[in-house]
C-alpha cells in the first residue's frame, strides 16, 4: 500500500491549497502514470475531483485503453460521478481509504462500480490509510466555507479524533474480504 | 401509480419516490366493541414500542357495523407484525382474536392514489392532503423561453448541452460531446467546464464576481445524462434540467430508465433539481 501513501501526499497538498483534501494515484505495471488532487475551489468547477485530474494527466500521453490495466489508489471513496467515469474507462480495480457517506458511488450511496448496467464492473476495496484520510477531511471541514451559498458558522467545531468502525459488508463480499484483507481480519467483516 | 405533471410540451420527470409502487407492511388487528376501545388504546400505548415505519397516515380504527345487540363494532390496528413477538401481542389483547392485514407503507401523493392504495391494500389510508407532493407549474412565458432553447439543440446530430441563466435568459455554455480523444468529454461535462472557465475570466476582470458553480441555472441536453453527468449536475447545483430523449440504458435521471437511479431527486445527495422531458411531437 505504498501507493496509497503517495495518494495521501496528494491529499495533503490539496489541504495546503485550501481544497477538500482528497488525493489519487493511478498505477500501471507498478509505475505511477497519473496523480490528482481535488481542484474544485481553484477551478470554480465542482467536477474537478482528484480522479479526473489524474485521468486528464494520463490521457495527455496515453490512449484511454491503458486504464483497463490500471489500478487507482484514492484516499476517499469515489463519488457517484467519479465511480461512473472510472467504469466508463473500465478501470481494473480501486483501493480507497475513507467511505464517502454523502456522495459515495462504490457502495456507500450507490454501487455505480458494479450495479447491473453498461461497461465492465470493477471491484472497489475500502479501508486503506483510512484514519489518515478521515483526519485530513476533518482538518478541512473544521474550517468555514465562505463560498457556500449559505456559509455555516463553525466556531464551536472542534477536531474530533475518534474513528468509527467501517462496515465492510457494504463494499465487498465475504470471499473478497478474505482474499484482500486476510482470514485473520474476518472479525472486522460485520454489519454495523 | 405514477404521478403525471404535463405542462404543454414538457413533462416533469419525477424522482424515485414518485414512481414508487404500493409498499405493504403486515399488521395485526382485532375486532372489538366501541365500549372497550379507550381501555385497549391506553393499554397498547403503554406497552408497545414505537413503530419502525411511520404509519401516521394509516387509519387506526375502522368502523365495522352497528347492530341492536352488540352496539358499534370496530376494527383496531394493534401494531406492525414483528414489532414484538406474536405471543406478546396476544397477551396484550387478551381474549380478542388476532387477525392479519397489510397496510400501505407510504402516505399517498394524491387523493386518487390514496383511494387506490386503500383499496389495493385492503386497509384505509386517511387522506388529509400531502404538502410534500405539490407539483411545479411552468408559466406560458417560461414554456416559450424553454422551447426556444430546446429548438436550438433539437436538430443536433451530436449529443449537445446548453447552460442558460433562467432569470436573464443568457446563454452561458453551448457544447457538444468530444469523446474521440477523451472518453469522458461528454456534452454536460464540457458545458460545466465552459461555465467555470467563463467565471474564472469574469473574476479576472472583476474580482467581486460571485457566481457559484452553476447554482440555479437551467441545463438543456439532447439526451438524458449518464450517471457521471447527472452527478456532475448535482455537484454543480443546477436548478433545472430539460432534455429531449430518454437514455433507457445509460440514463441516471428517469426512474424508468434501466439504472433507475433518479439522481436528481435524492435528498441524501444534498442537492436536488427539477427535470422536464420535452416532447417534440407536442
Amino acid at each position: 500500500m505504498d501507493f496509497m501513501a503517495l495518494a495521501v501526499e496528494q491529499a495533503k497538498q490539496a489541504l495546503a491549497d485550501n481544497e477538500v483534501p482528497v488525493g489519487a494515484v493511478f498505477v500501471h505495471n507498478n509505475k505511477v502514470i497519473g496523480r490528482g488532487r481535488n481542484d474544485t475551489n481553484r477551478s470554480l468547477n465542482g467536477t474537478r475531483h482528484a480522479e479526473f485530474m489524474g485521468i486528464d494527466e494520463i490521457l495527455q500521453s496515453h490512449p484511454p485503453e491503458i486504464l483497463k490495466e490500471t489500478t487507482l489508489y484514492v484516499t476517499v471513496e469515489p463519488c457517484i460521478m467519479c465511480a461512473s467515469a472510472l467504469r466508463q474507462l473500465e478501470i481494473k480495480v480501486v483501493y480507497f481509504g475513507a467511505a464517502n457517506d454523502r456522495f459515495g458511488g462504490c457502495g456507500s450511496v450507490l454501487s455505480a462500480n458494479k450495479d447491473p448496467g453498461p461497461f465492465r464492473p470493477y471491484p472497489a476495496y475500502p479501508g486503506f490509510y483510512r484514519e489518515e484520510a478521515i483526519m485530513l477531511l476533518r482538518n478541512f471541514y473544521v474550517q468555514e466555507n465562505p463560498k457556500a451559498p449559505v456559509p455555516k458558522v463553525k466556531k464551536q467545531r472542534v477536531l474530533k479524533d475518534n474513528i468509527a468502525e467501517l462496515d465492510y459488508t457494504k463494499y465487498v463480499t465475504k470471499d473478497e474480504f478474505v482474499r484482500i484483507y486476510g482470514q485473520d481480519k474476518l472479525d472486522l467483516f460485520k454489519s454495523i | 401509480m405514477v404521478r403525471i405533471n404535463r405542462q404543454g410540451k414538457f413533462q416533469q420527470v419525477l424522482g424515485l419516490d414518485a414512481s414508487r409502487q404500493l409498499g405493504l407492511v403486515p399488521v395485526w388487528y382485532i375486532e372489538l366493541p366501541a365500549t372497550e376501545l379507550s381501555g385497549m388504546l391506553a393499554k397498547l400505548k403503554e406497552s408497545l414500542p414505537a413503530e419502525p415505519f411511520d404509519l401516521a397516515h394509516i387509519r387506526r380504527i375502522v368502523k365495522l357495523e352497528t347492530s341492536e345487540d352488540k352496539g358499534i363494532l370496530l376494527r383496531l390496528l394493534v401494531c406492525s407484525q414483528g414489532l414484538v413477538p406474536e405471543s406478546t401481542v396476544q397477551e396484550l389483547v387478551g381474549s380478542h382474536k388476532l387477525h392479519s392485514a397489510r397496510v400501505s407503507k407510504y402516505q399517498a401523493d394524491t387523493k386518487e392514489e390514496s383511494a387506490q392504495w386503500s383499496q389495493e391494500s385492503g386497509w384505509p389510508i386517511s387522506w388529509r392532503g400531502n404538502p410534500a407532493a405539490v407539483l411545479p407549474v411552468l408559466s406560458p412565458e417560461t414554456q416559450k423561453q424553454m422551447e426556444e432553447w430546446v429548438e436550438r439543440i433539437a436538430k443536433s446530430d451530436r449529443v449537445r448541452a446548453l447552460v442558460v441563466n433562467p432569470i436573464t435568459n443568457e446563454l452561458l455554455a453551448d457544447e457538444c460531446e468530444q469523446k474521440t480523444t477523451h472518453p469522458l468529454n461528454h456534452a454536460v461535462m464540457r458545458a460545466i467546464q465552459a461555465v467555470a472557465e467563463r467565471e474564472r475570466q469574469a473574476k479576472r476582470g472583476n474580482p467581486e464576481s460571485e457566481n457559484y458553480l452553476c447554482l440555479d441555472m437551467d441545463v438543456y441536453t439532447t439526451d438524458e445524462p449518464c450517471t457521471m453527468c447527472s452527478m456532475a449536475l448535482v455537484h454543480s447545483r443546477i436548478g433545472r434540467l430539460i432534455y429531449i430523449r430518454q437514455s433507457t440504458v445509460s440514463g441516471a435521471i428517469d426512474p424508468r430508465s434501466q439504472l433507475s437511479y433518479g439522481l436528481h431527486g435524492r435528498p441524501q445527495l444534498n442537492h436536488t433539481f427539477q427535470v422536464w422531458q420535452y416532447h417534440l411531437e407536442g
